[in-house]
């Protein structure tokens, strides 16, 4: 390989590398006035509160996950992010000091600061003709997007939702960039607001007035909805005793205290927050702070559910950090000791560390070092240490990937895909193994650079489509896909079909590379090493897809008695099947060689894409389980990327079917160079 | 190569068998599947099913788009597709079964070289005959039945609790009810005899033995019985006030065979000169008590029905639902799980089971399976539950396929794979 072609080639990585992260570094958006909460949350009790368990969406999870899951929906950033512009003295020029909440941090804040938390720039809008219709001041296109705070975007709740509706009730295919962003707005506006109206009633003080009520609670003129539920059968027999007067001025305020508790008792959006005292096989929905004051007020009042809202409310409204940090922790421990009694404590520890450690990412970051090691040892004179140091990294990077991955299933239970997120980490994952394994075979250093690129890649793809979801990637499957042996059976095999296939695919990239960039003649052994490669990685694919296929055909035909339904997955499945069997008939009968089997495996690259993902965008037929139009962009860049391949190693094929022999091509760094 | 003057036949099985014809047909089927994915996303899985799959000449449909926008629009903002004429994938697939057995089992040499490519090839051939077993032998349908009281008492009238017979999802028939007293009598025609008395055509059935003919005309796949007002214009017959409309989806509705219901005009005319005359629709039901009610008619003081309905399956026997059970994920409504218990009494006795996803009951070459339940969506007794039975005599060949699949790639794969790693070309690539 000709050292000067990879160091050009570095250079321009370096440089393109460079620019990205110069348009990343742009100004954070900026908050006026001061901040209620004065002094950050203590590091500890961020990581302690963020182990909180709670059940959202049929599980039991961390507060930690929740958060991110909330504010990735919200936000499409996994921080949040502001210069706050402190208000100054007349003549003094204020000086505007950098936050950066994480997710558990920004909950916290809206629990417990909502006024604050309302102006937190929040809701992105990329397109002007947003901001314009929905009557908003604005300064032209200059950063490309803006943020929105909930206080300003909730003032025009009412025009969101008409424009919304309006949208929703056109055809797909007629909504414009505008319509998109509407709805999106709108849903993410309805998911905010229920998180900030969940505390509503937790968030205030009720007076009260006239003796004879303040009695009921030992003489008390301010009351708390906690303390209410712990005198719950106190104020029944006063409500009783009152009956229909309850107007009446001897009752004092009563009629008010009424209505705001009706008013409490009947917001039922957002998490559970209560554990169910009884035993879980008795009774598996935990239980809202709303629903815990409908039973109070109906009798059936449960004391340690009442001491939990005390505390969660003693930490809402707590005056210093301290107070508020003490009675938030001893919410937690109330809530966690009740969990752990039900068995429901192990997974969300356990959840709240896999968050926390991260262990994908240090797997992407160790992905790229190896990368770059490999690089280096492509384009310094070869030393067998850079090889071994960029094996090294590689492998360490793949079993920390397995580790995220067998983590993952200790918490949900189910064998390692249920998800279409999962399925990221397990062929970045599946897709450097393999590539790590042709290194081994065949020394050329070529798979040992693409197999950190690909690992790296793809856990990359993993975490842009986490945000860009904004789902929780562990939500409980339905009932048709609860059967960890077919999930145990098919969906890896399919996948590492799929890995395979991406890997295959990439191998012939670099043939083609090889030879339209004039790095080495088709004849020689690199480029005839990329062939056997491919060739081998090709034959690995197809034994998996063939036998994925079936296995999924064997699965529909236990749960709906067909093996086959030609639905858009399932024929995704099979063109994967199709091509490569066809290609390796081709290449025995002598229809391709070399440059024609290159052609072919990157085309079959397209339709790994698009079985993979493209299918479930297709909106139709039982596979149709996750929509995103970043992910259709996704699906175009990479159709794009493999089209380029494509169309440069074609004409290069046609151009050139014969390249001269080794000897005679010029030298690699004149071309370049443009002699 | 010798130049040896083969024979016109020994050509045609050269042809037949060769590698290169298996390459065209595997893209081509390569093409139909994608080209019949696509065209999923306007037209129902059933229809493209027939169409693309099960036919044997398509014009294909590719809507020309890049980047999710129409290269050319259509008036509706669909993309304009091209139209490329294609055979179906019937004839290629069974064209590729030829080349199959042709050349990949009976012209290969069977050697231990081979030994690897023979058994996938055999296992591919079983698949494919599977599949031609399921699509030409196999029915299916549905059977609905509500969870059995405690108490005999407490049945109601009208509900089926326990049923030996399924009814077909798509076909349908014309049934020929007589009435013996204590018990009916049916002779069933298959839809697809009636398909001659669409549009000027007629079809006249006799049965033997009874006294008169049926005349079937103006059949309709999709139709409705509407009634005939002052302001109606229309070229069908008028019958008792009413007459067939031929129905359309609606533009951007997805078509669903299923929810077609076919209706037809028939004449009983008796040996003895009488004359009835009727419309016959596949859902002749009375708004209020949602029974059906064939059309009656009584020859020589016997009395008869004629029903035109789904394709109803005797079962060897019966499924009679004890207990429904619906389990969801704590605080949503999204289902975890749900499950039949059931009794299954056929003329040696009976016995319990448990019907639920993935889990479906195999007795006497049917599948039943868990497809629905109701009411829906609140749910709540009294429960009934929905299954889907088949009749597929090839439903464990292509488990049998997979595995023997998986045997011979491994084997093939297996060998080459260690033969690489010993071979002196992993080491000239290795220099």
């Amino acid at each position: 390989m000709s050292p000067s072609v990879m160091q050009r080639l570095l250079a321009n990585v370096v440089l393109l590398v460079l620019a990205l992260l110069a348009s990343c570094g742009r100004q954070p958006p900026r908050l006026q006035g001061d901040l209620e909460r004065t002094e950050p949350w203590p590091a500890d009790f961020v990581e302690r509160f963020g182990a909180l368990p709670l059940q959202h969406e049929g599980r039991v999870m961390p507060f930690s996950t929740l958060a991110a899951t909330t504010l990735y929906a919200v936000h499409g950033r996994r921080d949040v992010q502001f210069d706050a512009v402190p208000t100054a003295a007349a003549g003094e020029i204020p000086a505007p000091r950098t936050f950066k909440l994480s997710p558990t941090e920004w909950l916290l804040d809206v629990w417990c600061f909502p006024g604050q938390a309302e102006r937190y720039p929040l809701f992105r809008i990329e397109n002007v003709s947003v901001l314009e219709t929905l009557g908003f001041q604005h300064d032209g296109q200059t950063q490309g997007f803006e943020y929105l705070p909930y206080g300003q975007l909730v003032a025009q709740g009412q025009k969101l939702q008409d424009l919304a509706q309006a949208a929703e009730k056109k055809p797909q295919a007629q909504r414009s960039a505008v319509d998109e962003q509407v709805l999106q707005l709108f849903r993410q506006l309805l998911v905010y607001h229920r998180l900030h109206q969940q505390h509503a009633a937790l968030q205030s003080e009720m007076k009260l007035d006239g003796d004879s009520l303040r009695a009921v609670f030992d003489g008390a003129s301010t009351l708390r909805i906690a303390g209410l539920m712990q005198k719950a059968e106190a104020f029944r027999a006063y409500v009783k005793d009152a009956g229909e007067k309850f107007e009446d001025p001897k009752y004092g305020n009563l009629a008010d205290l009424l209505l705001f508790l009706s008013d409490a008792a009947t917001a039922r959006s957002g998490p559970s927050l209560l554990p169910p005292l009884r035993p879980r096989e008795q009774e598996d929905t935990w239980h809202t702070v709303p629903e815990a004051i409908d039973r109070a007020m109906r009798g059936a009042a449960d004391p340690q559910h009442a001491a939990m809202a005390g505390r969660l409310q003693d930490g809402l409204l707590a005056k210093d950090m301290k107070e508020r940090v003490g009675s938030l922790d001893a919410y937690l421990r109330a809530v966690a000791a009740a969990a752990a009694a039900r068995g429901e404590g192990e997974t969300v520890a356990l959840e709240s560390y896999y968050y926390r450690a991260n262990w994908h990412f240090h797997a992407m970051m160790t992905f790229v070092a190896g990368f770059l090691v490999a690089v280096a040892a492509c384009v310094l004179p070869r030393s067998g240490m850079l090889w071994w140091a960029s094996m090294a990294a590689s492998w360490l990077a793949v079993g920390l990937l397995v580790a995220d991955v067998w983590i993952r299933c200790v918490i949900t239970g189910h064998p390692p895909i249920t998800r279409l997120y999962d399925t990221f980490l397990f062929i970045g994952g599946v897709g450097a193994l393999t590539l790590l394994i042709a290194e081994w075979i065949l020394r050329r250093r070529v798979a040992l650079t693409l197999a950190p690129f690909c690992g790296a890649l793809f856990i990359f793809f993993a975490r842009l489509f986490e945000v860009a979801d904004g789902q929780d990637t562990m939500k409980p499957l339905q009932a048709v896909l609860l059967s960890n042996f077919w999930l145990g059976v098919h969906v890896p095999t399919m996948n590492i079909g799929y890995a395979a296939g991406v890997a295959a695919a990439l191998v012939a990239m670099a043939w083609i590379a090889v030879r339209v960039l004039r790095i080495d003649h088709p004849d020689s052994s690199l480029a005839k090493s990329l062939y056997r490669m491919a060739y081998g990685v090709t034959c690995f694919s197809l034994a998996t897809s063939v036998v994925g296929t079936i296995l999924g055909g064997v699965w529909a035909n236990d749960s709906w008695g067909r093996f086959w339904g030609w639905d858009p997955k399932e024929n995704g499945a099979l063109l994967i099947c199709l091509a490569q069997i066809a290609l390796l008939h081709a290449r025995m009968s002598g229809m391709v060689r070399d440059g024609g089997f290159a052609l072919w495996t990157v085309a079959t690259g397209g339709i790994v894409v698009f079985s993979w993902f493209h299918t479930n965008l297709l909106g139709v037929g039982l596979h149709a389980y996750g929509f995103s139009s970043e992910l259709l962009t996704g699906v175009w860049v990479s159709y794009s990327v493999l089209g380029l391949f494509f169309v440069a190693g074609y004409t290069d094929l046609m151009l050139r079917p014969k390249p001269a022999p080794v000897d005679k091509v010029p030298a690699a760094d004149a071309l370049v160079a443009g002699r | 190569m010798t130049a040896v003057a083969q024979s016109p036949a020994a050509r045609v099985v050269a042809f037949l068998g060769s590698m290169k014809l298996s390459v065209w047909l595997l893209l081509l089927l390569a093409a139909l599947t994608w080209l019949g994915t696509l065209a999923q996303v306007e037209r129902s899985t059933y229809d493209v099913q027939r169409e693309y799959f099960e036919s044997w000449f398509v014009v294909a449909e590719l809507p020309l788009s890049f980047w999710g926008k129409a290269l050319v629009e259509r008036a509706d903002g669909t993309p304009w597709p091209l139209r490329i004429p294609l055979p179906g994938a019937y004839p290629v697939m069974a064209l590729f079964c030829v080349n199959l057995i042709v050349g990949g089992l009976l012209r290969m040499k069977w050697s231990w070289r081979n030994s690897g490519i023979l058994v996938t090839h055999l296992g591919i051939v079983l698949l494919l005959v599977a599949g031609a077993v399921k699509l030409h032998a196999s029915y299916a349908g549905m059977l609905a039945v509500y969870e059995n009281p405690a108490a005999e008492g407490q049945r109601l009238a009208g509900r089926q609790y326990e049923s030996s017979t399924f009814t077909s999802f798509h076909d349908h028939e014309l049934a020929l009810l007589v009435d013996r007293g204590d018990a009916i009598e049916e002779r069933v025609v298959p839809e697809r005899a009636l398909w001659a008395a669409r549009g000027d055509g007629a079809v006249t059935l006799r049965a033997e033995g009874l006294p008169f003919t049926v005349e079937v005309r103006h059949f309709v796949d999709h139709a409705s019985v509407v009634p005939k007002g002052p302001m109606v214009q229309t070229r069908m017959p008028v019958v008792d006030g009413a007459f067939v409309r031929a129905e359309k989806w609606p533009v951007g509705v997805q078509p669903k065979s299923e929810a077609e219901i076919p209706a037809c005009y028939v004449t009983v005319r008796s040996d003895a000169g009488d004359r009835f005359e009727a419309i016959l629709s596949g859902d002749p039901r009375v708004p209020k008590d949602r029974s059906r009610y064939p059309f009656a008619f009584t020859v020589r003081g016997q009395r008869y029905g004629l029903d035109l309905r789904h394709v109803v399956h005797d079962l060897p026997f019966a499924v009679r639902l004890d207990k429904f059970q619906k389990l969801d994920h704590p605080g949503t409504m999204s289902p975890r799980d749900f499950r039949s218990f059931v009794t299954v009494v056929d003329g040696a006795g009976s016995q319990e089971a448990q019907i639920f996803m993935n889990n479906p009951l195999r007795r006497d070459g049917y599948v039943v399976y868990q497809t629905n339940w109701g009411p829906q969506p609140a749910g709540g007794p009294p429960w009934y539950s929905v299954f889907e039975v088949s009749w597929n005599p090839s439903d464990i060949w292509p488990a049998i396929a997979c595995i023997v699949i998986w045997i011979g790639l491994f084997l093939h794969f297996g060998k080459k794979l260690l033969g690489f790693l010993d071979s002196s070309a992993r080491a000239s690539l290795n220099q």
